[in-house]
């Protein structure tokens, strides 16, 4: 053995204390950077050859110290654990975000949501139908049409927009997918480099695996452990990165619902996680199924007016059956905003069992020779003794008004229950427009107060009872008010219920994160122990290679000066 | 919470404080915005099975205010009527006695003219009570548009039609009293009828005997839909009181549904800031010393 391994094993020793003391430095100086994993040096001591030779045998009891790794904390299924929750946790926010804004554009309950203007229009009905000659009262009601369907308009604009803004979101979020996915490949290719090479790669790891973090975030990205410190990463089973290979994705808006697919193939990619999944989710699912909803409620707020207020019917009373007497009856319709073009059904004794069918052939004839064959179809009903019930229902999209011809009673006689405006003309509709994006008060109403049809044709001038009728859609259980009001609670409960999904997915996602921090994260106090302890080690082995020094310095400089 | 083992870094310790502290103002904030809306249900989602109730309730209660307002509309129709009505019976019982008065048979030809004049002044009155307006429309006119339920000749031009108001949900009531019915329609009517009385007495008092009689029929006609209007006037004041005392109570129940429990609201919010502050101290406390401060 070597005078001079002394001053080897001191030596090796300095290096290996120093290299742990400069470690826990890093890791102090990293106590705050994201994704940083604390790292440690491993020692191993240095013994004897393993094979002892002839010659040269080994006399001595060790060599000293070396490092053999520096080891980076990391817990691999902790790592797919926090992609799982973390891709669950983006896509609840952004779900709960969607719903949020949706229930601040509603503004229910209050005075300003489309519930109180669906009152004041109801109310408004009511005003019309105790002073069916106030014009004031007609014009009121007007505008809180006008109102209550502008309510619908900018709910179903903020909707609409709410998806496009989703959608253009998504697309960036997608580019920063591919961007990020290009990154972790790249960076897969240096560790393996790195790794191949012997040299340690820790650090290059750790921006790794901030990057694939982010891609759980973003699309909810799943990890799996690859060779030589690589990762593959896969995105609803197919491969997103594997190892210095990357695929990308894109954006498809081209159908009415948006789906990612990816570059090579076009195939549809499954996103179900992430903020990815989470705005997936809301542009085909939560937005335009609120939205269908919303059309849904402004669909049955036209149909239920206009079923009162443009409705052709009429019932003819047992007593008044027998109209052989009263000559010619007359009225005029007017299809689709043409002239008026006379009717005429001729009287007669319809008191019998065949009255209906009589009354239903004569007046479709009456009906087809003024406005054309097709554009309207009648329907009597009601057997002998029995009131006969009257409708004209005009074909498809037609718009028949209707009228009185002179002082004939026809119109009364045969469609007395018609609403007819202060003019006397009847069968105009109230709202247009099949959408909550497109409803609108009709044209014929709009700017014409009197057009409003407050009253029926065999009810006299001033006339309120349809107004009155109309009023009391407003307590209707079937009637849109209900329709709006079980929309909202469905909100309401779809909203709450995501609260709490997001509430509970960020507990487990901090306790994920607290579990991964405890492996990974970095404790000063101890780095502090290290530190001192490593220091301790060094000051030790400095004092050990003067020890050395000394006992050299005593055998050259001291020996051999005897008698000098 | 971790285990006791559980190792635990400086980081993860910042952030969980940040994250309590940041849970903590949520909630701080939460209750401040209870206390100065003062309302404890804000969105659909704080109680979806309350919000059902109180956009119910709101739309009740719009309901409610109008119903209120179509009885003051009622009432006056009805008040109206009924005003009408009386005098106009108290006018013909006049004409009852005046008829009396003029079969006696020691009245002489000025007597009988003075009497007939003072009828067809009676004939007069009535005649403005027939035609009695609210609101600008003839009441006795049914639903037809003129200003009058007579003209100048006294002859009927109402159409005759039940007016209604709704009174509560799904209940109405008609408020209109039609002419024809109270005074008569066509050759018979009543201003047809005070004339030939009139004029029977001027010419020929003999044919009072033949149509003195009819005048009681009639005022029991008008008496029978008088009795009519009081009992659909004293039905639409109770609607009334029964309509405010409901706003009461749904008022009562809305406050219940929506409205924060002030003192509640308050406890809570300082509540809330206490643990804020605890919060904040315990942070300020946990996060300070490390080995560092003690190592030399």
């Amino acid at each position: 053995m070597s005078d001079f391994a002394g001053l080897r094993i001191a030596l090796s020793s300095l290096y290996a204390q120093r290299r742990g003391l400069e470690l826990a430095g890093h890791n102090v100086a990293n106590a705050n950077t994201e994704g940083y994993s604390r790292q440690r040096v491993d020692l191993v001591n240095v013994g004897a050859p393993l094979t002892p030779a002839f010659w040269s045998r080994w006399e001595g009891d060790g060599a000293g110290v070396q490092v053999s790794d520096v080891v980076r904390y990391r817990d691999q299924f902790l790592e797919i654990r926090a992609s799982l929750e973390h891709g669950a946790n983006a896509h609840l926010t952004v779900s709960r975000t969607v719903l949020d804004r949706l229930e601040q554009l509603f503004a229910e309950p209050g005075d300003l949501g489309l519930g109180s203007q669906f009152g004041e229009f109801w109310a408004g009905w009511d005003d019309v139908a105790n002073n069916p000659n106030s014009p004031a009262a007609r014009i009121q009601l007007m505008e809180r049409g006008a109102t209550l369907v502008a309510g619908f308009n900018d709910a179903a604009a903020s909707i609409t927009r709410m998806r496009v803004d989703t959608i253009s979101e998504l697309d960036s979020v997608v580019a920063e997918v591919n961007a990020t996915a290009e990154t972790v490949a790249e960076l897969n290719q240096a560790i393996k480099t790195a790794e191949v090479a012997g040299i340690n790669a820790n650090d290059l790891m750790d921006r790794r695996d901030l990057l694939v973090n982010k891609l759980a975030d973003l699309i909810g990205a799943t990890v799996r452990t690859g060779e030589f410190g690589q990762v593959n990463l896969y995105v609803g089973g197919t491969p997103l990165v594997l190892e210095n290979r990357f695929e990308s994705l894109y954006l498809d808006t081209s159908a009415p619902s948006a789906v990612i697919r990816w570059t090579k193939d076009n195939f549809p990619a499954s996103v179900s996680s992430g903020t990815a999944g989470g705005m997936l989710e809301a542009i085909n699912t939560t937005l335009s199924g609120y939205l269908a909803d919303l059309d849904a409620v402004a669909l049955e707020l036209r149909t239920e007016v206009n079923a009162l207020h443009s409705t052709l019917t009429g019932s003819i009373a047992v007593t008044a059956r027998d109209q052989s007497a009263a000559g010619v009856l007359q009225f005029d319709l007017s299809l689709n905003g043409a002239a008026f073009a006379p009717v005429a059904v001729a009287g007669a004794d319809w008191s019998g069992g065949g009255g209906a069918a009589a009354l239903q052939a004569s007046m479709q004839a009456a009906i087809d020779a003024a406005i054309g064959a097709g554009n309207a179809t009648v329907v009597v009903s009601g057997i002998a003794g029995q009131p006969l019930a009257v409708s004209v229902t005009p074909t498809g999209t037609n718009a028949i008004r209707i009228q009185a011809t002179g002082a004939n009673a026809g119109f009364s006689t045969l469609l007395g229950t018609t609403a007819v405006g202060t003019d006397g003309i009847g069968g105009r509709r109230f709202f247009e427009g099949s959408t909550a994006a497109t409803l609108v008060v009709s044209a014929d109403i709009a700017g014409t107060p009197n057009a409003i049809g407050a009253g029926v044709s065999s009810g006299g001038p001033l006339d309120g009872s349809r107004a009155l009728a109309l009023a009391e859609l407003a307590t209707s259980s079937t009637g849109p008010d209900a329709l709006y009001r079980s929309f909202i609670v469905a909100l309401g409960v779809d909203s709450q219920t995501t609260q709490r999904r997001q509430d509970m997915q960020e507990i487990a996602t901090e306790r994920v994160d607290e579990a991964r921090d405890s492996v990974s994260g970095v404790n000063i106090d101890e780095e502090m122990v290290n530190m001192v302890q490593f220091q301790h080690a060094y000051d030790a082995a400095a004092r050990f290679m003067s020890t050395i020094d000394e006992m050299l310095d005593t055998l050259i400089n001291r020996t051999g000066v005897v008698g000098r | 919470m971790p285990s006791a083992d559980f190792r635990i870094a400086h980081g993860s310790l910042a952030r969980r404080s940040l994250e309590n502290l940041r849970s903590n103002l949520a909630r701080l904030a939460s209750a401040q915005d209870e206390v100065s809306s003062m309302k404890k249900l804000r969105r659909p989602s704080d109680s979806p099975v309350d919000t059902v109730s109180a956009m119910r309730l709101r739309s009740d209660l719009g309901r409610n205010d109008q119903i209120s307002r179509n009885l003051d509309d009622a009432m006056g129709w009805l008040g109206v009527a009924d005003n009408a009505m009386t005098t106009a019976i108290e006018q013909l019982n006049r004409v009852r006695d005046l008829t009396i008065q003029a079969r006696n048979a020691s009245n002489d030809a000025v007597a009988r003219e003075a009497i007939a004049t003072e009828i067809d002044q009676i004939r007069e009155t009535v005649l403005g009570l027939a035609n009695t307006q609210y609101n600008g429309r003839a009441i006795f006119a049914g639903t037809a548009s003129t200003t009058a339920a007579y003209d100048a000749n006294a002859s009927y031009i109402g159409f005759s039609a039940a007016i209604e108001r709704t009174i509560a949900p799904g209940v109405r009531v008609q408020v209109n009293v039609n002419g024809d019915e109270v005074f008569g329609a066509g050759p018979t009517h009543m201003f047809v009828y005070l004339n030939q009385l009139a004029g029977a007495i001027r010419t020929d008092p003999s044919q009072l005997d033949t149509l003195a009689p009819d005048l009681d029929t009639r005022v029991q006609t008008m008496q029978g839909h008088l009795a009519e209007v009081g009992v659909r006037f004293s039905r639409i004041e109770t609607m009334k009181d029964r309509n405010s005392s409901d706003a009461l109570t749904m008022k009562q129940n809305l406050s219940n549904v929506e409205d924060a429990d002030m003192a509640q609201a308050i406890m809570e919010l300082q509540m809330q800031e206490v643990s804020y502050q605890a919060a904040l101290q315990a942070t300020a406390r946990a996060i300070q010393p490390s080995l560092v401060d003690f190592l030399r």
